[in-house]
């Protein structure tokens, strides 16, 4: 083993990897049915929380339902389904990555994702990964990143599985799902069909939701054959379209529609050649966005962005206890648009990863480079430490250097756009611990994240706005998150809960940043009996200021969902359930001037082959 | 200057900068016969989307405040998004509210409410009356430069008379010698007219070409001064601001002052001898007898925020700030004419107009 560290100099060329010898494929194999293995690979000394298959199919469709009542992440959304931007940590929106199979899929437009034009429905599972990332993630990966998978399995069976549902405001969702594998190759296809009207009555306000209407369309694909012991060949297709009326406020109507076009595709070969494995990916996504002012005109702005990225991923093992990797990662970006003009956008990376794990200790250090035409890139670093004290209790401590590169808004709009930008760069530090009693998990984290030259956009003296690098933010906060099952006979019980307290300081002003609540917490509970289940999700958000100078807030609201289902037909083949939302009709608002629902429902029949 | 959807949130108080800078009141009574008789009205226009607009008043003696005088005098009533523009005739106040696409009517004494005009805006954006009329200027679809208009109201029905079709973005509506005079700043592009109403029979007289982008008008009874900002430098090219004045009689353009390439003034006022107006953060006089661009400024505000509202009255200055990033309390600053500050004063959100009323 120790003969072949020299060929670690060869990480970057793939003709020397033959020569290495086959040990143990098959196991690595199963390792890898996730795309993403940065995700995998460092999962254990840093915290990555799983959402699985069957908390996804509890909320609602989009991808903001699903975290807000199952994360500590902080939405501002216009209006269910409207445009909606995290807060991770209290950072900003574009200051979370989202992760697709490994690829970063934020806009270049606006460096964010609208995380209401990603549907649950087409990935198989979400994983949230708190703080900084962007050494093996890139831009955005700041506050925390959230990933979306599709893993196969291997297991010789087709599933198949049809999700009706319809509920209040004519909202109506259907949700596809096959899978079909042998021990070799591995399909699966996911569609999924939304639309709503969105038309509810703003609670006590007499007045409804005008113009909010949704529809949206999403088809996934994705496939996986083992082309030999050695080599595994993978790839996933991702397409959604969505059309939207921007909801008007309570006090102004609105007459404007989005469209959104994405479609993500991923080609991606992995091999394994003893101690040394290798992942090519090969990924071109392609964002389209129109907005009509006046929907009942053909008059609209467009921004279109089409990225290539190429990606070589070399991991050698030293010993079972040290693993070094590379990865080269090359994109190029085009990018067109009635504001922008027409651009390009270059970046070449190399990063480096060390894991060591030394019996109750494990480690991880890497860097990251990048190289582009239009601005200076820092170094990036991460490290992180795992302690085992026992099998019952972990700390784990990581630093991080991480960065948000301007986007083509930033750098090109036409009225402001600003050449002479640098990316925001952002230090943290985490400190996090772990018990595990049995059935219960109980994790508990503290940060701190220096964040300066923020990429903003502030009026001059003329009155015209252009991004500036200007001002540095303090965040830093607590996140508890506790599991707990419990089954006896044919009862069992599953309690999630996460708490988040969260401090984010203009540090010029000393004030609260806007749309930061300083408390969110979120609690799930799941009965099942014999073929009954019930599920109660509640979420606290805490008031947020609405202005920098901290003199208008938005009041803190509480929601509660409530839902229950049963089983029917031999094998459970359908289960019919009934869900309220917004189970006390609380009132509340998520933006000014733009009220939530209140109290719905919604049905759903689920058939299973 | 436009709006843009991903940025609307932020970047949205932006498109609805523009100062305010009127100038006459029509009609004032003798005697106080309310609250709000004698003072000054400072529109606040809130946060586009939020419907957080209000409206303070500062009384005569400029040392006491009052703040949400429409929310109080009208038992709570919301006053709506995106206040751009107040107008006033006889007892009435206009109240010209862009977003929410409507125009409130109070009693401009008592500020108490009386009517809703909703019919025929879109995209409202200031006001001026004449005679029992009431012309508002109309964007339409900032998108679209074939559908602006200015909307003509009866003031005894607050029914619409009738829509005058217009060149794109009428913005300023200003009555003067029995005419209505419309400054084209352009809605979402640019432009560079003046439209001339009669308003007796709701016709286009004429169009006369000024400098890119006119901002606001002032008029000594026999000229008409207008100030142009220029193309700003994201333009295709970069213009400079200008001072057209114009003949108010035959509508000729009698004289023309340029700034430099890269001076974009705005905020024109009139105080009877002198012209005033704003570049950058700077204040400037120049008389009307030797029209020249001046050396130097009477003052300059220094990090007081972005100046968004500007009024000359005989004795003093007013001006607005909106804070940097647009959302919490902005202030108003009272200063003598020759720029000493005399009072301070904490606004509602983004004030973008001062309008005395005595």
């Amino acid at each position: 083993m120790n003969l072949n560290r020299y060929y670690l100099l060869f990480l970057g060329s793939l003709l020397a990897l033959p020569a290495f010898s086959q040990t143990e494929p098959v196991t690595r194999l199963d390792e890898v049915v996730l795309s993403d293995i940065s995700l995998k690979r460092d999962s254990e000394e840093r915290r990555v929380m799983l959402l699985n298959d069957s908390i996804l199919k509890e909320n609602e469709p989009s991808l903001t339902s699903l975290l807000k009542f199952n994360s500590p992440i902080f939405f501002r959304e216009n209006g269910p389904g409207m445009v909606s931007s995290a807060s991770f940590r209290g950072t900003s929106a574009q200051q979370t990555a989202v992760i697709w199979n490994g690829i970063n899929i934020n806009s270049q437009f606006t460096g964010q994702t609208d995380f209401n034009t990603i549907l649950t429905g087409t990935v198989n599972n979400i994983s949230i990964r708190p703080g900084g990332g962007s050494v093996l993630y890139g831009s955005g990966a700041i506050g925390g990143s959230v990933h979306l998978n599709n893993s196969f399995k291997f297991d010789g069976e087709f599933h198949n599985q049809l999700k009706l549902d319809y509920g209040s405001f004519e909202t109506f969702s259907g949700n596809y799902g096959a899978s079909i594998s042998s021990e070799k190759t591995s399909f699966q296809l996911n569609l999924a069909r939304n639309s709503s009207a969105n038309d509810f009555e703003y609670p006590r306000e007499n007045q409804f939701n005008e113009n909010g209407d949704i529809r949206n369309t999403g088809l996934g694909l994705s496939g996986a054959h083992r082309l030999s012991k050695n080599h595994l060949l993978k790839f996933h297709s991702k397409f959604y379209e969505g059309e939207r009326g921007f909801s008007g406020t309570l006090s102004a109507p609105s007459r404007s529609k989005f469209e959104d076009v994405n479609s993500r595709n991923l080609l991606e070969w992995n091999g394994f050649y003893g101690d040394l494995s290798s992942s090519l990916k090969l990924a071109y996504l392609d964002e389209i966005y129109r907005y009509f002012e006046n929907r009942d005109t053909e008059e609209y702005n467009y921004g279109r962005a089409r990225t290539g990225i190429a990606k070589v991923d070399l991991s050698y093992q030293f010993s079972s206890e040290l693993e070094v990797t590379g990865i080269v990662d090359y994109q190029k970006i085009s990018g067109k648009g009635t504001n922008t003009g027409e651009n390009q956008r270059n970046i070449g990376s190399l990063a480096l990863l060390l894991k060591h794990s030394l019996g109750d200790f494990s480690y991880q250090l890497s860097a990251r480079k990048e190289a582009t035409e239009e601005y200076e890139s820092p170094l990036l670093f991460a490290a992180n430490g795992l302690y085992r004290f026992s099998e019952w209790y972990e700390i784990r401590l990581g630093v991080s250097k991480n960065f948000r590169i301007p986007s083509f808004n930033d750098l090109y709009w036409y009225a402001g756009g600003n050449l002479d930008l640098k990316p925001e760069t952002s230090k943290q530090v985490e400190l996090g611990q772990k018990f595990s009693f049995k059935n219960l998990k109980y994790d508990l984290a503290v940060y701190l994240i220096n964040s300066e030259n923020l990429l903003r956009w502030v009026p001059n003296s003329g009155g015209l706005w252009r991004p500036e690098n200007t001002g540095e933010v303090r965040n830093y906060g607590l996140e508890a998150a506790v599991d707990w099952n419990k089954t006896i006979g044919s009862h069992s019980l599953e309690m999630n809960a996460t708490y988040a307290w969260t401090q984010s300081q203009n540090q010029e002003t000393k004030k609260q940043l806007i749309y930061v609540p300083e408390h969110k917490a979120t609690a799930s509970l799941g009965y099942n009996y014999n073929r009954y289940s019930v599920f109660y999700q509640f979420l606290y958000n805490g008031s947020i200021f609405t202005s920098s100078d901290n003199k208008y807030t938005l009041d803190d609201y509480t929601i509660s969902n409530l839902g229950i289902a049963r089983n029917f037909g031999r094998n459970d083949i359908v289960k019919i359930g009934f869900q309220v939302r917004n189970l006390f009709d609380e009132k509340y608002k998520s933006m000014p001037g733009r009220p939530m629902p209140g109290r719905y429902f919604n049905s759903s029949i689920t058939f299973k082959l | 200057m436009k709006i843009r959807f991903f940025m609307a949130a932020v970047l949205s108080a932006v498109l609805f900068a523009s100062c305010e800078s009127d100038n006459e009141i029509n009609e004032i009574p003798e005697e106080e016969l309310g609250n709000y008789t004698k003072g000054v009205f400072i529109l606040n226009e809130g946060n586009f989307g939020s419907g957080n607009s209000s409206v303070s008043f500062l009384k005569p003696d400029l040392l006491k405040i009052k703040h949400s005088i429409f929310i109080e005098e009208n038992e709570g009533k919301n006053l709506g998004d995106t206040g751009q523009n107040i107008g006033f005739y006889k007892d009435l106040a206009f109240i010209v509210m862009n977003v929410s696409g409507k125009i409130e009517v109070v009693n401009r004494h008592s500020f108490e409410h009386l009517a809703t005009i909703e019919t025929g805006l879109d995209n409202p954006r200031y006001i001026d009356l004449y005679e029992g009329k009431a012309f508002v200027s109309n964007w339409g679809d900032g998108m679209d430069p074939d559908d602006d208009f200015i909307a003509v109201y009866n003031l005894a029905s607050f029914e619409l008379e009738e829509t005058i079709s217009v060149e794109e973005g009428p913005e300023k509506v200003f009555t003067v010698n029995n005419k209505v005079y419309v400054a084209h700043k352009g809605g979402f592009g640019f432009n560079n007219k003046i439209s001339v109403i009669d308003p007796n029979i709701n016709i286009i007289e004429k169009i006369i070409e000024v400098g890119e982008v006119p901002n606001s008008m002032v008029s000594d009874g026999n000229s008409l001064w207008v100030l142009s900002s220029g193309l700003p430098a994201y333009a295709e090219t970069e213009t400079a601001g200008k001072i057209t004045q114009i003949d108010m009689i035959n509508h000729q353009v009698v004289n023309e002052l340029s700034f430099e390439v890269n001076e974009h003034p705005a905020n024109l006022n009139f105080d009877g001898e002198s012209l005033f107006y704003t570049l950058e953060d700077m204040v400037y006089r120049i008389s009307v007898a030797n029209q020249k661009v001046p050396g130097s400024s009477i003052t300059e505000f220094v990090d007081e925020g972005v100046l968004y509202g500007f009024t000359i009255t005989e004795n003093e200055i007013f001006a607005s700030f909106a804070n940097y990033d647009f959302t919490g309390d902005g202030k108003l600053m009272v200063l003598d004419k020759a720029g000493n500050l005399l009072n301070e004063f904490s606004m509602g959100i983004n004030p973008n107009g001062i309008y005395i009323v005595e």
